[in-house]
């Protein structure tokens, strides 16, 4: 943001609230058009895995190589597609609904490092901002069932609230290990300090089970599979957005696949070195390249995790309600502590994996 | 520049909290409480608390808010009622984006000119409430009997939840009972009757 804002300076004299305005434009428009395009590829990528798993093609015909511009053709026909209204519903809420769930997921992105100064503002709240949020989401979610007026909505809308808010609590304990590690929310400071000590994953031997916790709990905040009961469609047609149609259908797909790109890329950074690869590095490269290189770095592994998560999706069966609670309270709730603590008093006797020893 | 957020966070807050108290409809309140506490965590972001103003947003809009609708919407019997409730959503709408603007102007303040002394440093205020919470020559102790007092409190809950019947039957009894709730219905209850 800095950045744009003296380069519109510079080369074109302006400055002041034009300056900003436009560099409110560029990040915003850089914003939408890269989680546009990532999601069209990440669904193609989703049904490709699908078939993959169960030993079938997918879209092979649209486009001319493995069917890629089948997600092109979808968007096309979803934004011609008639936006219906249920005659029951809550209009206003109905149509704010989509956009409540997207703009949570968005507003987080702001605070997002593609590579070192690669973000649209380095926050010092990072992480608990981008968690924060993305919280937004739930509220839109039961304006979504709550307004459609269908059981089938509402039901959906229900299990979303319960699942979500219990899930936040493993999420952020989780997340707490890494931060107490680093002494910090910032993102940038994650990456710096990973290229200094090796990636946070193998920092300590409670490191792996709070990466775990919160990639799992990251699944349920995402509603993906097994966790999919808000949307369960055998169960609930489609869950809170069963009424829901066109343009209007496909922001609650975007906002789906845009907060796994958001889990997946917090996993990487917090965990596995964000950037930073052991053997490589980068920061004395010239400018232009490093970033590059690191943005390239921090995409493979982003994109390696949401496989996982589409992976997990395609194999699993959906988890029972009661079961979904079980997990999140009875044991991510407890093993995440249990790495906190462990961590908190290995950090403070300099231990790493057995005690005493080294 | 502050000035005008200033009059955004300002706006949501009075305006949501108008709404919620003089609408008909009991769900509509709470969500106009929604976007009335999401105006209060912008403000506190404007008054440089950044830490508070995300907090706020973490615990009230998307924590409390969310079970309190939970409580309302299952309890509401006018469900089709008429609103007139653009403002509030219109509100969670530009609410996260406004936010949004927000942090990203007080980190690059100072680019732009802009007037306005009086208002407090940008400066990150994490590391300063860290210190004054943990350190025992700041609020350790209070922090500490806040924390036993919330646990008092939790404890309390689930007593209070849970029927008369169960208090006197075995916690394995209870368990079942969850288990076969949980298979009959929506499952509500499970974690609650697990929990204890």
């Amino acid at each position: 943001m800095e950045t744009i804002i003296s380069f519109v300076g510079e080369q074109f004299g302006l400055e002041g609230v034009l300056a900003l305005s436009i560099a409110y434009a560029v990040c915003i428009g850089s914003l939408l058009g890269f989680i546009t395009v990532y999601a069209m590829f990440a669904i193609w990528m989703e049904r490709k895995v699908a078939a993959h798993i169960q030993v079938r093609y997918g879209p092979m015909e649209t486009g001319a190589w493995h069917g890629w511009a089948q997600s092109v053709a979808d968007a096309v026909k979803l934004l011609f597609k008639e936006d219906l209204i249920p005659r029951s519903a809550n209009k206003v809420m109905f149509l704010a609904a989509p956009a409540v769930v997207f703009c949570g997921v968005f507003a987080g992105f702001i605070a997002i490092p593609f590579a070192a100064g690669v973000q649209i503002v380095d926050l010092d709240l990072g992480v608990f901002f981008i968690i924060g949020i993305a919280a937004i989401e739930v509220i839109g979610v039961i304006m979504a069932g709550w307004a459609s007026n269908s059981k089938y909505s509402l039901f959906g809308a229900v299990r979303e609230a319960a699942q979500v808010v219990s899930y936040e609590i493993p999420t952020a304990v989780a997340l707490l290990v890494p931060i107490l590690v680093v002494g910090s929310f910032r993102l940038g400071d994650f990456n710096a300090f990973q290229e200094e000590h090796g990636w946070l994953i193998f920092h300590n031997v409670w490191m792996p089970i709070a990466a775990l916790c919160y990639f799992i709990s990251s699944l349920a905040g995402c509603k993906r599979a097994p966790f999919d009961l808000p949307e369960a469609e055998s169960e609930l047609v489609s869950g809170f957005h069963t009424e829901y149609s066109g343009m209007r259908f496909s922001f609650f797909f975007l906002e789906e696949y845009a907060s796994m790109f958001v889990a997946a890329l917090l996993v990487s950074t917090l965990f596995f070195g964000g950037w930073t690869l052991p053997f490589l590095d980068v920061t004395s490269w010239p400018y232009g390249l490093a970033q590059g290189v690191g943005m390239a770095v921090l995409l493979v592994k982003t994109f390696f995790f949401i496989f996982v998560q589409m992976w997990l999706r395609w194999t699993l069966p959906r988890m029972r309600v009661d079961q979904v609670m079980g997990l999140g309270y009875k044991y991510l709730v407890p093993w995440g502590f249990a790495a906190l603590v462990g961590t908190a008093v290995f950090e403070y006797y300099g231990w790493r994996f057995v005690p005493g020893v080294f | 520049m502050y000035d005008f957020m200033f009059v955004i966070f300002a706006t949501f807050a009075l305006v949501g909290g108008l709404l919620m108290v003089f609408h008909p409809s009991i769900v509509h309140s709470a969500f106009a409480l929604v976007a009335s506490l999401f105006g209060v965590a912008g403000l506190y972001w404007t008054l440089g608390a950044d830490f508070l103003g995300v907090t706020q947003v973490v615990l009230y809009v998307s924590g409390v808010t969310v079970l309190l609708l939970f409580a309302v919407m299952l309890s509401d019997k006018t469900l089709g009622a008429v609103s007139i409730l653009r403002c509030a959503a219109m509100g969670l709408v530009i609410g996260p984006l406004a936010m949004a603007l927000m942090v990203t102007y007080r980190a690059i303040d100072g680019m732009v000119g802009t007037e306005g002394a009086a208002l407090p440093d940008p400066a990150p205020t994490t590391p300063a409430i860290g210190d004054l919470l943990l350190q025992p020559e700041g609020y350790l102790v209070p922090f500490e009997v806040a924390s036993v007092l919330l646990l008092i409190v939790l404890v309390g809950a689930v007593t209070l939840a849970r029927p008369m019947a169960d208090r006197q039957v075995s916690r394995k009894t209870i368990a079942d009972r969850a288990d076969a709730e949980a298979r009959g219905d929506e499952g509500a209850s499970a974690p609650q009757g697990e929990g204890a």
